[in-house]
């Protein structure tokens, strides 16, 4: 009967082991990531809906929207090259790193119904006008 | 909302599973409070208790996105009223350009979510054996805690606003609800020619422009109605708190003559059946009187040994919201000593919500925190009943200081207030609605 690591030249197992050690590192890496991207999103959401879906229409939806637009809007208003009420005094607030992440956790949450606080009863205000 | 029964089970029981729950009597043994926090898989987050005591926009959010995040988490909010009434939009019924209807909401989607709501008043929270103690007599078992109680008035410097009777009089409505509509019905029934005469507290205070947006709501309802009256706005502050250019302009522009603004007001005590304001140097008479109290955390901050600054303020590790003077326990909103130039505000207590959640999942999980968060504040103000303007931050940690500070750059005013910010604040406002109970 063989040992299979004993098959294994030394050096290779060495790679191995680096190769388990870099994904250990990368998978950390990506979680803390996304992590940090959604920590980064609520930041957004107060004022853009949970999960990105809007109540109503303004502010708008950012959940599904394209990664690489949502992106150059917010590098365009942080560079002030977009007119806006309020959201280049906010862009302003973040690294080009951090809107990245920002844009790429909302691209890709799925596109849908918004969340609406219930009226006192429970029944639905969603979408309501007053 | 559930109702506790004397066995300590839920009349009505979420979704999630109670079997686990802790729920301690007082005299009953404190051993089933024990912490656990073993590993559930990654989807469904750490398994442990989280008891949140208040239901307004800090802790309703709080327990909201711990659930949604977490699902394994088994998570109880305390409130003592049966419905969350907005303050953010409150002012806008003074004047009748709201109902209190719009702004009043349940809390039936968190039981949905899985999240025990028990209707009740929180005495105190006591760290050394994790529990949390009920008016009742309960005690619910924790592994960690969030406490987001708002403010409290403090009215040792106000005798005259003491009595019940006073209150009736001279409704403060700094937090909404009956008293909101009491101060409207005073304002429907003043003759025209009268005067709303209102004092604003040493900042800090809940809403840095609020009393500001009340003063131009209340004229408003006068330019339409009451067009001889007056609103006289007594400030403790020796200038506009908060938004100071939207408010000249709105009381130079559309209220010119109806908006008389006085800095440096120190407050000695207020009148009620003579209606007058009493200033340590002056008197002033009015026909409507609404003194804005100064303001500290929630009692059950203090009570629970939270308050660790001028005994009114609750000082906070910034990278969790946990309290630095009581392990496990985390505060948000309004009750912490704010960072520098941090309002308290609906929208501030909504972003510690989330960085609050986040760090509680990670610390349950065993896992590092967030080393560099970041909370933005947004708040509108109404100059009318369609116009808004709004001031804006974004506040980042600063790791050699264990602060938060606004970002160099960022954040500012609207240039003017204007009808397409109303409609973005009512935005803002469904939305973050949503974002605590939806
Ligand atoms: C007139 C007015 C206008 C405002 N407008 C705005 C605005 O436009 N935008 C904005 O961002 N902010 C606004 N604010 C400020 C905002 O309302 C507060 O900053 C926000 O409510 C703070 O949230 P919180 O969780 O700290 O407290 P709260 O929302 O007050 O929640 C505290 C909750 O805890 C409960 N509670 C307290 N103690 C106990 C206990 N012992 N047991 C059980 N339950 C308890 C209370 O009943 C309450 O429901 C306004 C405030 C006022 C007064």
């Amino acid at each position: 009967m063989t040992v299979i690591s004993h098959r294994i030249p030394r050096h290779s197992r060495r790679v191995g082991l680096l190769l388990v050690a870099i994904c250990f590192v990368a998978g950390q890496a990506a979680a803390d990531d996304v992590s940090r991207a959604r920590g980064l999103a609520a930041n957004c959401t107060t004022c853009h809906g949970s999960d990105g879906r809007s109540v109503g229409e303004v502010p708008p939806s950012l959940a599904g929207r394209d990664r690489a637009e949502l992106l150059q809007t917010l590098l365009d208003y942080r560079a002030g090259q977009r007119a806006s009420m309020i959201m280049e005094q906010h862009a302003r607030g973040y690294s080009e790193a951090q809107l990245a992440l920002i844009a790429g956790w909302f691209s890709r949450l799925p596109a849908g119904v918004a969340l609406a606080a219930p009226r006192a009863d429970g029944s639905s205000t969603g979408a309501r006008q007053p | 909302m559930s109702t506790l029964t004397r066995d300590g089970a839920t009349t009505r029981r979420p979704a999630a599973d109670t079997s686990r729950r802790a729920f301690i009597h007082g005299g009953a043994s404190l051993a089933a409070a024990s912490v656990f926090s073993t590993h559930a898989g990654a989807a469904e987050g750490p398994r442990a208790r989280v008891v949140v005591v208040g239901g307004g926009f800090g802790g309703a959010t709080a327990a909201r996105h711990l659930k949604r995040w977490a699902p394994a988490l088994d998570v109880t909010l305390i409130e003592r009223d049966a419905t969350f009434i907005s303050c953010p939009l409150s002012n806008l019924v003074l004047a009748g350009n709201a109902q209190i209807a719009d702004l009043t909401f349940g809390y039936q989607s968190l039981e949905r979510l899985g999240i025990r709501v028990i209707r009740g008043e929180v005495m105190a929270i006591d760290a050394s054996t994790r529990t949390v103690r009920l008016a009742s007599g309960d005690r619910l078992a924790y592994d960690r805690a969030i406490v987001s109680p708002g403010v409290e008035f403090d009215l040792a410097g106000i005798p005259g606003l003491q009595a019940p009777a006073a209150r009736a009089a001279m409704p403060v409505a700094w937090k909404a609800g009956p008293e909101t509509l009491r101060l409207r019905q005073h304002l429907e029934a003043m003759p025209d020619g009268g005067a709303f005469v209102m004092h604003i507290p040493q900042a800090p205070y809940r809403c840095p422009p609020g009393p500001y947006e009340r003063a131009c709501q209340i004229a408003d309802y006068f330019k339409r109605e009451k067009p001889r009256s007056k609103v006289i706005v007594l400030d403790a502050n020796p200038d506009v708190v908060s938004k100071k250019a939207l408010f000249m302009a709105a009381w130079n522009g559309p209220y010119k003559g109806m908006v008389e603004y006085r800095p440096n007001c120190e407050l000695a005590d207020v009148d009620g059946p003579a209606k007058t304001v009493k200033l340590v140097f002056d008197d002033v008479p009015g026909d409507v009187i609404n003194v804005i109290p100064p303001q500290r955390a929630g009692a059950v901050a203090d009570r629970s040994g939270l308050v660790t600054a001028n005994r009114r303020w609750c000082g906070i590790d910034w990278l969790t919201m946990e309290s630095v003077a009581v392990k496990g326990v985390h505060v948000l909103g309004d009750a912490t000593l704010s960072a520098s130039i941090m309002p308290k505000s609906a929208t501030m207590a909504n972003q510690h919500a989330k960085l609050a959640a986040a760090a509680i999942i990670d610390l349950l999980a065993e896992r590092p925190v967030e080393p560099d968060p970041t909370l933005i504040n947004t708040c509108y103000s109404f100059v009318d009943g369609v116009r808004a303007g709004h001031v804006a931050s974004v506040h980042a940690y600063e790791a050699a200081e264990r602060t938060m500070s606004v970002v160099k750059g960022s954040g500012g005013l609207s240039r003017e207030a204007n009808a397409t910010e109303g409609a973005h604040a009512w935005g803002w406002a469904r939305n973050i609605w949503g974002e605590a109970l939806g």
